[in-house]
């Protein structure tokens, strides 16, 4: 039943033609995928990167391998010591790759790239540093690597990409915010191509113990399942979950035109069938379930479809109490009596929550489970008797359908939703 | 810290300013034409000296630094003076 979106133009239809992530299962998409689709947890205890004597937990989602310091990165990205730029900067060269030498207008490719904390890494280094020296000064490059859209401005500097460059930050909600954005320059005509995604790196101690002070992180004590096997401590709409795990990841996508992907003969990996974001006006932490609602039909009417042809849905699945009940009362009130018959997918559990990172890498994985007709599961899942949808328990399945919804949801009140619809050549 | 060591002040001026190892530093590169710095680098580089060796530079004699040797007689009028090893 794909007729529908024949009929309309191929200068208004948005497709996927390029992903890319770093995450703490791997440093490139296809490794991520392995593990998600294999259930494989990628938290893990590190009191190096988590000392006890600074942080209020110890375990994380971290990336091995990319980040200043690592032998042979770019000396221009080498100065700039903000972890959240050379992850993003790693998936942005994955998620060009198939669009790198093409030719193209570079004027008309536009770079969408949030963050939710940005360098705050490194602003706390360097004020760690001025005050341990009894000095007022700053290095000279903390403001410049601070900023959000630095992101941005570095994956343009290193890939030549002089387009429309927006640096967005919707909390935890900012990934998918930003492929909204990047979808609607290229909706307006305002670009041929754009490079849309979020990175995140926020492991500072200002920010992991306020998230553990507000009881929004999990806190793992002695005789928790995950104390022992610490890749449990994130587990979306279980009955012992507890709070969400921190990690650092990034996820950037290469979206275009139908028409742009055809003249340039790319490969399509799937089609943005529809979109929405909306504000809760509610509250300034907690989630509201019915703009939630709002903003899931909203999508849904965008992409022109009834609510039962919504063959799966990515959660934001965060493992919070609050998160996880409230998303399942709008999944509910959205589906009705389809909600029962969709599988629920939280890769939180095997992820953590990398923030503003989220929602890219959730809209990733939509796009490459209705690819690979492969849906993954939601890890460490015991069964809360008060949530009753379909979450995938712990192994992968198959699936045949048509199309996929990802969304998420950000303090402040900021909610987002996708629609992707598998490629089929039309 | 009164003496400094060669090695070490061109050390910290390619680890402040992420130098890369086939560009030779000695006494008379110039920070801009020579070493590929750029003005933000160089206040990075000049805020490490400073951290290193324990001393404080003027903005007016910042301002007039063009070469390591202009860095090191600078230090020299405050005592640090190069080790003859």
């Amino acid at each position: 039943m794909s007729s529908d979106r024949r009929n309309l133009a191929p200068t208004s239809r948005i497709v996927v033609v390029g992903m890319g992530a770093v995450t703490c299962l791997g440093t490139d998409w296809p490794t991520t995928w392995a593990g998600l689709e294999g259930g494989r947890g990628g938290l893990r205890r590190d009191r190096t990167r988590l000392p006890s004597e600074k942080f209020l937990v110890d375990i994380g989602g971290f990336v091995e391998g990319v980040g200043p310091g690592t032998p042979g990165e770019d000396a221009r990205l080498a100065k700039l010591e903000a972890r959240f730029l050379h992850l993003g900067l790693k998936a942005a060269d994955e998620a060009w790759k198939p669009l790198a030498g093409k030719p193209l207008d570079a004027d008309r490719v536009g770079v969408v790239a949030a963050s939710a904390f940005g360098g705050v890494d490194l602003l706390e280094q360097e004020r760690a540093r001025a005050e341990s020296r009894g000095r007022l000064n700053l290095g000279p490059y903390t403001v410049p690597a601070l900023l959000i859209n630095q992101l941005g401005g570095q994956i343009s500097q290193h890939l030549g990409l002089y387009g429309p460059g927006f640096g967005p930050s919707n909390a935890c909600a900012s990934g998918g915010h930003a492929i909204i954005l990047g979808a609607m320059l290229l909706r307006a005509g305002m670009a041929d191509f754009v490079l849309c995604g979020a990175s995140e790196s926020a492991f500072v101690p200002s920010i992991v113990n306020a998230f553990a002070t507000m009881k929004a992180l999990a806190t793992i004590k002695p005789a928790d399942r995950a104390f022992e096997a610490p890749e449990q401590a994130s587990r979306p709409f279980s009955e012992d979950r507890c709070g969400f795990v921190m990690s650092e990841a990034a996820g950037m996508l290469s979206l275009t035109t139908l028409e742009k992907a055809r003249e340039l003969g790319l490969e399509i990996l799937a089609e943005l069938a529809g979109m929405a974001v909306n504000s809760d006006g509610y509250h300034m932490a907690a989630p509201y379930a019915p703009r939630i609602e709002k903003c899931l039909n909203l999508a849904i009417q965008d992409s022109g479809l009834t609510k039962e042809r919504i063959g799966h849905y990515n959660a934001h699945g965060t493992s919070t109490s609050v998160n996880d009940a409230t998303e399942t009362q709008a999944l509910t009130a959205v589906f009705g009596d389809h909600a029962p018959n969709l599988p629920i997918s939280s890769i939180k559990g095997a992820l953590g929550h990398s923030l503003g990172a989220a929602s890219a890498i959730e809209a990733i994985t939509t796009v490459e489970s209705l690819r690979r007709g492969r849906i993954v599961p939601t890890i460490n899942y015991v069964a809360d008797p008060e949530l009753t949808l379909d979450y995938v328990p712990n192994h992968s399945r198959p699936c045949d359908i048509e199309y996929a919804m990802s969304a998420s949801f950000g303090f402040g009140g900021t909610n987002n939703a996708l629609v992707f619809r598998r490629w089929n050549d039309e | 810290m009164n003496e400094i060591r060669r090695e070490e002040l061109y050390a910290v001026i390619r680890q402040a300013a992420k130098i890369p190892a086939h560009v030779l530093i000695n006494d008379s590169s110039r920070f801009v034409q020579d070493l590929g710095v750029d003005s933000l680098d160089l206040v990075g580089v000049l805020l490490s000296i400073q951290d290193n060796y324990n001393f404080e530079l003027t903005d007016d004699e910042i301002g007039a630094i063009a070469s390591v040797g202009d860095v090191l007689n600078l230090m020299a009028q405050r005592g640090l003076k190069l080790s003859a090893a």
